[in-house]
């Protein structure tokens, strides 16, 4: 089963449900236990109620006696709520294999609805950015919302530069209930702007994931001659050496992963460094250790 | 050394063409996206190295092949001197097999001294056997094998017929046309003055060819012979028919022979005479 976890199987598939439904399915069996939590007759509490939360847990006995509104948990029901920040930038273009990263993001995040809203029928919502919001579905655990979330996802073609600070800043609007956040990006800048920026979100009583996407030549870039290379954001071109991309590059590029992992970690998140050549599996379990250590 | 089509040589031009495409056209820097240029910085490989070659062994296979192509059709050639070929030469070895030749031991003594020629050559001489008589037969190519050489001189036996040394001269003539290097003619034969022609232009050499005389009749035996015969076309009557022979004899004294008149293989009269001779004189 874990051949069909590889991007590039992934890549001869047709339709993000299918391929999400594939390597969230694969990645199931390959569990000792299940992480689907379903529903469950046991109540453990009630929790108050806040606009967004879905009124079908809303206990209206409750209700009519105190004319207050309360949601009902039950034992294993979860009522979590999963946001994807999906970088859709240009650099998300650039592949050296068959899967180029804006494609492994995508089944990633599939994947992540599927598990959601699919397995454990929670929330799920979608945010696609660059410098700027470029596309919004809001979390729901409303019939069709899978389609919905793969829909966007299809249309997340990368095009324009990143730019975190802006984008994020409308997210804190969205972002009002807590749940979990995954930010997937190939977090092409600052790592301290990158934290800052992601900080509220934390703040707001959010677990943020990072995904970091890369691709292997990004990591260790193979150069057997000197070329010209071209920035995919702002087509600026410069000509590197294989000498310089063996060794200085390979060093500024292992401290910039090892410096965003170390203030995402001191800044209360986690972060996942996923190359576009491993299979996604890795992902998913990043997900639900998180998600199983907040419940 | 020298070029017998010189101007072939302005094909060696074609030599910049492997020297562009291992170096020039590997030089040409095409693009390629990368996701962020973030951590890179200009550099620029010095250009020695920036140019250096690849696939040297290719590069040398396709210039090797260029330069022996372009040399081809410049036809080239190597001027040899003399001196060097001097050492490299044919030895023909002309053994006279005529009906003269049974006399004794002519023929073995003239097979003893070829063989001792071809014992006696040079390391680089080829060696080429011929029979001479009233034609010259070929018996060998020019070889060095002493084998095959010595089997085509123990093959030599005497024949019927006299031998003609102006045919030997033509043939001679003929090799020494078509062979640049200098020719040895060793010729075994006793000697007879009935081989000469009736011109000695035409036993005329070419200046490439050394004549070299193994004689094998050191002492003239008494020889006779039948010179002349007269006889009449038409015989009407038997008993008044004559026939006249001429007999001579060379280095003979008088001696007592018997003739016999032989027609159509049938012995018609045997004469019986004494001919009284001085020495070198004929009788009739």
């Amino acid at each position: 089963m874990q051949r069909f976890l590889n991007p590039d199987v992934l890549a001869g598939i047709s339709g993000l449900e299918l391929i999400a439904k594939t390597v969230v399915q694969g990645f199931v069996s390959g569990l000792h236990r299940s992480p689907n939590f379903g529903f469950s007759q046991e109540f453990a509490e009630y929790q108050s109620y806040t606009p967004g939360d879905d009124l079908r847990y809303v206990d209206w006995n409750v209700y009519a006696r105190s004319d207050r509104l309360y949601l009902k948990r039950y034992r294993g029901e979860t009522n979590t709520l999963l946001t994807v920040l999906l970088d859709a930038s240009n650099s998300m273009k650039y592949t050296s294999h068959a899967v180029t990263k804006m494609d492994y993001a995508r089944y990633a995040a599939a994947s992540l609805f599927y598990l959601t809203s699919q397995m454990q029928r929670d929330a799920a919502g979608l945010i696609v950015f660059d410098d700027e919001l470029r596309d919004y579905i809001r979390p729901s655990t409303r019939q069709g919302q899978l389609h919905r979330l793969l829909a966007a996802l299809d249309r997340a073609e990368p095009r324009a530069r990143t730019d975190f600070a802006k984008p994020i800043l409308h997210f804190q609007d969205m972002l009002r209930r807590r749940g979990f956040v995954v930010l997937i990006s190939d977090f092409y800048d600052d790592p301290e702007k990158i934290v800052r920026a992601a900080e509220p979100m934390r703040f707001h009583g959010n677990e943020v994931l990072f995904f970091h996407v890369l691709d292997p030549q990004e990591l260790r870039p193979k150069l057997r001659e000197p070329m010209t290379l071209v920035d995919l954001e702002t087509d600026e071109a410069l000509e590197v050496t294989p000498d310089y991309a063996q060794h200085e590059y390979r060093a500024k590029m292992d401290a910039h992963v090892k410096l965003l992992s170390e203030k995402v970690r001191a800044a209360g998140m986690e972060y996942k460094l996923l190359q576009t050549d491993l299979p996604l599996d890795d992902a998913l379990r990043e997900f639900l250790t998180l998600r199983q250590g907040r419940l | 050394m020298g070029l017998l089509a010189p101007w072939f040589l302005a094909g060696a031009l074609a030599l910049g063409l492997p020297v562009y495409l291992h170096m020039l056209r590997r030089h040409k820097n095409t693009p390629h996206p990368f996701s962020s240029l973030m951590f890179f910085e200009r550099r620029t490989q010095s250009s020695i190295k920036h140019r250096r070659l690849r696939y040297l062994l290719l590069l040398s296979l396709r210039l090797a092949l260029l330069l022996l192509l372009v040399l081809a059709f410049a036809n080239p050639f190597i001027n040899r001197p003399a001196a060097a070929l001097a050492g490299d030469k044919l030895l023909l070895l002309a053994i006279d097999d005529t009906f003269s030749m049974r006399a004794g031991t002519r023929l073995a003594d003239a097979r003893s001294q070829a063989r001792a020629v071809v014992d006696a050559r040079g390391p680089s001489d080829r060696v080429q056997v011929l029979a001479l008589d009233s034609t010259v037969r070929i018996l060998t190519q020019p070889t060095r094998d002493a084998g095959t050489l010595r089997a085509a001189i123990d093959s030599v036996q005497p024949g019927d017929a006299h031998a003609t040394l102006d045919s030997l001269a033509r043939v001679v003539r003929s090799i020494g046309e078509s062979v640049r290097t200098p020719i040895e003619l060793h010729l075994f034969s006793d000697m007879q003055k009935s081989s000469m022609p009736a011109s000695f232009g035409e036993i005329a050499l070419p200046a490439n060819v050394s004549l070299l005389l193994h004689p094998v009749a050191r002492d003239a035996p008494a020889n006779f012979v039948v010179e002349a015969v007269s006889a009449p076309g038409q015989v009407w009557d038997t008993k008044k028919a004559r026939v006249q022979a001429v007999i001579a004899g060379y280095h003979s004294s008088a001696a007592k022979r018997t003739v016999s008149l032989v027609v159509a293989g049938k012995t018609i009269t045997v004469a019986e005479g004494r001919l009284i001779v001085k020495p070198d004189y004929t009788h009739a």
